[in-house]
């Protein structure tokens, strides 16, 4: 059974509709891209998926529950993660702050204990800085953790913001556009860098326009174009499909 | 039924300062996207103005009322400079708390070199009364109501039938659409901050003869044009006008029927009734956050 | 950039706690001892409004409101209902934490200059409702006569609430367990959610972050203290009226808050003491000092949205580069 699948997912802004009756599923441990020209919905469905939009119709269902309509902090407790097009992390934050906050759905501490230093929250956190550093060295960031996030060359940012959202343990991640603005040995450690997720037992869902990226690591491809699915399959069954060439497989 | 006219009446009137107050603040919000906490202090500043004039100047006082909005006019390109440009790449929290700043600076200045006592003015208008049937009305009351019309009248006609006027427009609609058919923004954001300005000060020499000048007019004047911009929807004209007059009526038959004491609750009652309910306001649209 | 050793960020901190407590021994100068407190219930209001606005990034301008709900409760409680002032304080904390639940519950869901306007009507009602209430409040004209804490008698000691050494004690000792507490808690997972709300409020909610509970829970904790601050201010002045808590006040409030650098802990006190003080000293300078003061607001905003604090770390930021070990 998929743990993740949309079906007939549908989202409309005023007249435009940016998602057109969308079904996608993922299975648990295999990797899902998502493709398709500009503007086609990609980053839409993960909003959508991740609570930050509610959709018009349709349905999103986690693990045989429908998660629709949730809001975004909901949507993460129930184990599902994500980056962003353009990283958003928590810039003022050192590296290791933006660690531990990623943390923050497995954290059983309470407003009290937080505010009253109990040791309850002590051994909690000496616990999650320990878990933290582990998953940052793990990731080779582990020199930076006192740096501010925001003077970290791009290519750890965006590894930090991975880090991030793997820290609370999900059991699936939304990576949107991991591979934008690399250079091909970067993007060769983004390869490498999914593996490890992949090893981590993490479903992966990736959104992406680097189609060396998505023809390696994918097990699954859904093609998009204008918020419809126009094509699905594997990658070798993807390379051939006239309509996605059509739509804009020109390049690679 | 007289004193319910007679309210009806004063609520009209004071529903036209708000009117005035409240469409430069939903001028400058809607073109240029700043919340301009400082907008009562351009009315305080209109109301010192047209005070020198009349007072001291013996300047007549329609004559002292449009050099009052021109002064003020031309101070507000000084405020668009310096003030407003370098707020514009701000986050909202920071914007507004440049404005309030500029608000606290005008306010104290102000203090400063005009002192703070409330001043009069007395001009020939509240002599002369005019009867409206069962009652009559001073001229000076009569007044403000004719200004404000003509004065709205005057910025229809300029919205919607010059050049200029369909400039800013276009930029309350979509500011990078109408860089891109060539507008100047920078003119249009200074074009409305002129008339902001003016209208605003229009408003404070209106009111001045009614009340008092004194520097702190602005503060309390807007927290009311806060609540008639919610009312009527931010950046919405229209919505300014109808909802300065719904919310200076609403004060005045509340002070009429119920308590005086209670006027000044029902409008904030009604902001934060608004805000829960409809935070677009009567006639705004609902634009979601693009993520 | 290593972190300081925990003993060195403490030498500081000990010189400053025993400066602290010598003051009301060697000044005597009871105009700066009046000062000193006076700043020290500010420190309380702003440390409050720090968690709002330097930690959650909420702009909120009815700060002024809780301070009155406090002051006018703990005078009631005492007045009226002959609590002691040591019941009354935690209650006017209670009261104003509750009124803040009852204002930013709807307000907090608004956006940016929507929340602000909000806040703004909340404070000029609250404001009015003082006034008109008389029978409770008696309106403008307001309460006098509020009673300083019963005195306490330990053996032949007698702690006199009405001299204002001893009061001065019972301010630090507020403000000193406040600011312990507004440490263990940033330093926590609650305090990080407040800084990630801040920084980036759809990627905290992605993160997990129940946005609403916390920017409730950072509103509740501002408008307690601020209740706080309310009962020892009414209980030292021994008047209480709605004059001094309007909108200006609030935004008062709000100047201290950026002035001495928000989302830290040195910020609030910078904030606090240096503009209590600064003021009390223009009062030389009469009627400048609010030019100056709006002045340094606007300065602020444009040049150095951190404050005090903002200016200080662009200092040191550029005395060294970031390195990887």
């Amino acid at each position: 059974m998929a743990i993740l699948s949309t079906k007939d997912l549908t989202i409309k802004f005023g007249g435009l509709v940016a998602v057109d009756n969308v079904s996608l599923d993922v299975e648990k441990g295999k990797t899902l891209s998502i493709i398709g020209p500009n503007g086609s919905g990609k980053t839409t469905i993960f909003n959508l998926i991740s609570g930050i939009y509610k959709p018009t119709s349709g349905s999103i269902f986690f693990r045989g529950e429908p998660i629709h309509g949730l809001k975004p902090y909901k949507v993460a407790f129930l184990g599902i993660a994500r980056t962003f097009q353009n990283v958003r992390l928590f810039k003022k934050m050192t590296v290791m702050e933006n660690a531990l906050v990623g943390h923050h759905p497995k954290m059983q501490s309470r407003f009290a204990d937080d505010l009253f230093h109990t040791p309850k929250k002590r051994k909690e956190e000496k616990e999650i800085k320990r878990q933290a550093l582990e998953l940052l060295e793990m990731f080779d960031l582990k020199g930076y953790i006192h740096e501010k996030a925001d003077n970290l060359p791009y290519g750890d940012q965006r590894k930090l913001e991975i880090v991030r959202g793997l820290a609370a343990e999900p059991e699936v991640i939304l990576l949107d556009e991991p591979a934008a603005g690399m250079n091909p040995r970067e993007t060769e450690d983004l390869i490498r860098l999914i593996g490890q997720i992949k090893d981590l037992g993490v479903t992966v869902v990736l959104v992406e326009h680097d189609m060396k990226v998505v023809m390696d690591i994918s097990d699954r491809i859904s093609v998009l174009d204008y918020g419809k699915k126009i094509a699905e399959g594997t990658p070798d069954v993807i390379r051939e499909d006239e309509k996605v060439i059509e739509a804009y497989l020109g390049q690679d | 039924m007289i004193t319910f006219l007679s309210q009806l009446i004063n609520g009209i009137v004071l529903g036209s300062v708000y009117a005035l107050l409240s469409l430069g603040l939903t001028m400058i919000f809607g073109i240029l996207g700043i919340v301009n906490f400082a907008q009562g202090e351009l009315y305080m500043l209109g109301a010192y103005v047209g005070f020198y004039l009349i007072a001291i100047l013996k300047v007549p006082f329609l004559l002292a009322l449009l050099i009052s909005m021109i002064v003020m006019g031309v101070f507000g390109l000084i405020v668009e400079r310096v003030s407003f440009r370098p707020l514009q790449d701000k986050s909202h929290e920071n914007m507004i708390l440049g404005t309030l700043g500029l608000s606290i600076f005008l306010m104290n200045g102000a203090m400063l070199l005009f002192g703070a006592e409330p001043r009069r003015i007395e001009t020939p208008y509240a002599e002369i009364f005019v009867n409206l049937g069962p009652f009559s009305i001073s001229m000076q009351r009569l007044l403000v109501f004719i200004v404000t019309a003509v004065v709205i009248v005057l910025l229809s006609v300029f919205i919607k039938k010059t050049k200029a006027g369909k400039a800013m427009r276009a930029c309350q609609q979509d500011l990078t659409a109408a860089r891109i058919v060539g507008i100047d923004i920078y003119r249009i954001a200074m074009l409305t901050c002129f008339i902001g300005s003016a209208i605003a000060a229009a408003g404070g020499v209106l009111i001045a003869p009614l009340f008092l000048v004194s520097p702190v007019m602005g503060l309390k004047a807007i927290a009311k044009a806060f609540v008639v911009v919610i009312l009527g929807g931010l950046g919405n004209v229209g919505g300014a006008i109808l909802g300065g007059f719904v919310i200076g009526i609403a004060e005045n038959l509340t002070a009429g029927f119920i308590s005086s004491d209670l006027k000044d609750l029902i409008p904030f009652t009604i902001l934060i009734l608004i805000l829960l309910i409809k935070p677009e306001g009567l006639f705004g649209k609902y634009i979601p956050e693009k993520v | 950039m290593e972190k300081k050793s925990s003993l060195r960020r403490s030498i500081p901190v000990a010189v400053a706690l025993i400066i602290a407590f010598i003051i009301p021994l060697v000044i005597e100068d009871e105009y700066y001892l009046h000062t000193f407190i006076i700043s020290g219930i500010y420190v309380l209001l702003v440390l409050g409004l720090n968690l709002i606005l330097g930690y959650t990034g909420q702009l909120s301008l009815g700060h002024a409101a809780f301070y009155g709900i406090g002051a006018y409760t703990s005078t009631l409680l005492v007045m009226n209902l002959h609590f002691s002032f040591w019941l009354a304080l935690p209650c006017s904390g209670l009261a104003a934490g509750t009124a803040g639940l009852l204002l930013g519950f709807p307000a907090l869901r608004l956006k940016g200059a929507y929340l602000v306007i909000c806040t703004l009507a909340f404070v000029e009602i609250v404001h009015q409702i003082f006034m008109s209430w008389e029978s409770l409040t008696r309106g403008p004209m307001g309460i006098p006569g509020v009673p300083s804490p019963q005195n306490i008698s330990i053996g032949n000691i007698l702690i006199d609430f009405s001299e204002k050494q001893t009061y001065y004690y019972l301010v630090l000792v507020i403000v000193l367990i406040s600011l312990l507490l507004n440490f263990f808690l940033i330093r926590s997972k609650t305090g990080r959610a407040f800084i990630a709300i801040r920084e980036d409020q759809i990627a905290a909610g992605i993160m997990g972050i129940n946005l609403t509970f916390y920017k409730l829970t950072a509103f509740y904790s501002a408008c307690f203290l601020a209740g706080i601050a309310g009962s020892l201010y009414v209980h030292y002045i021994g008047f209480v009226s709605p004059e001094s808590f309007t909108l200006g006040e609030s935004i008062n409030i709000v100047v201290m808050t950026i002035a001495g650098g928000m989302g830290t802990l040195i910020g609030p006190l910078i904030g606090a003491i240096g503009m209590t003080f600064l003021l009390e000293f223009m009062r030389a300078l009469a009627e400048y000092r609010m030019l100056i003061y709006g002045i340094i607001l606007m300065v602020l905003i444009v040049v150095l949205p951190e404050g005090a604090i903002g200016g200080i770390d662009i200092l040191r930021r550029n005395l060294r580069k970031p390195q990887k070990i």
